[in-house]
């Protein structure tokens, strides 16, 4: 069945988003496509080439504490999971996304009546793994 | 839906199937099932390229038509609980096959589809986004890459098996949905 956004969160990666995640959108996990067709082919043909893990877009309130910037230079990305609702039991084990990455872009917006809110991107670098758990 | 197939139908019950059959090429053949519950099912066009043969005497421009593309199907919905999210397979070379059937009422079961359609692709997973927010369904969207063929059928009433009004590209053993 379907699962409610509710109760996800960043959880066992070293990780961790600085703000009160409001909203977590991954632009697009995409492979390239590569045209193999032939003169002969009556259809396009395609293999694929290197997957690409994209970028991940978390919108967070604001908090006191300090806002995370990109660091010019990192080589060294940091690990994330991801999970998409609440913890997982054996009954019903939850949704994981595993990934190392850099923040590449800390935007903050504060306007008239409304909350001081702050969106990071995340550049994933590396493979990203899907899965299921049912202790995290 | 008038007898035959003839009128429009709902989008209710359109589902992914799997299925049974021994092909009978040498080519291995799997039918695939999205990993979500789909709530929505997009072609984003099929279409041939368009090649200008105009030459300098001619008052009109005249074309003729180039390889067919089958494009991309982007396929939506939610993610499914106690199910990974499916990504991408680099350097993949072996499309998978897949079987969509439009709007049948799965509670009247195969061979009671009276003028539905079904359409076979051959498929590679290029493209995986997804959504979380405050007071939503995690939802998810895969993006397909079609490849090499398609082919479409109907089945109306009477019918004791799917039949195959067009086919381009590489060709589909007759499945079993089940």
């Amino acid at each position: 069945m379907a699962i409610s956004s509710y109760a996800s969160q960043f959880t066992t990666g070293a990780g961790s988003i600085i703000g009160e995640i409001t909203a977590i959108s991954f632009s697009g996990i995409t492979a390239a496509e590569i045209d193999v067709t032939q003169l002969s082919d009556t259809t396009k043909k395609y293999v694929l080439g290197t997957a690409d893990g994209g970028t991940i877009e978390v919108s967070c309130n604001t908090t006191n504490a300090v806002i995370a910037l990109p660091t010019s230079g990192n080589a060294s990305p940091t690990s994330f999971v991801i999970r998409f609702g609440p913890q997982g039991t054996v009954s019903t084990p939850s949704v994981l996304a595993t990934f190392t990455a850099y923040i590449s872009n800390t935007s903050v917006e504060a306007s008239v009546d409304q909350q001081v809110t702050t969106t990071y991107t995340l550049r994933l670098t590396g493979a990203i793994t899907m899965s299921t758990s049912t202790t995290v | 839906m008038s007898a035959g197939g003839g009128g429009a139908f709902s989008s209710r019950g359109t589902r992914f199937v799997a299925g049974s059959s021994t092909p009978a090429s040498t080519s291995t053949r799997v039918y695939t099932v999205p990993t979500i519950e789909a709530t929505s099912v997009s072609f984003g066009g099929i279409g041939a390229a368009e090649i200008d043969v105009t030459k300098l005497s001619d008052q009109w421009k005249q074309f003729v038509l180039g390889t067919t593309d089958i494009g991309t199907m982007e396929v939506g919905g939610f993610v499914k609980n106690s199910t990974a999210i499916p990504i991408p397979s680099s350097g993949s070379a072996t499309p998978q096959a897949m079987c969509l059937i439009f709007g049948t009422d799965a509670s009247r079961g195969v061979g009671d589809e009276n003028g539905n359609l079904r359409v076979d692709v051959w498929a590679y997973l290029v493209g995986v986004s997804v959504e979380a927010a405050v007071d939503q369904a995690v939802s998810l969207t895969l993006t397909f890459r079609l490849t090499d063929g398609i082919s479409v059928y109907t089945r109306n009433a009477g019918d004791t098996a799917w039949v195959r009004i067009r086919e381009v590209g590489r060709t589909f053993d007759d499945l079993t949905p089940t």
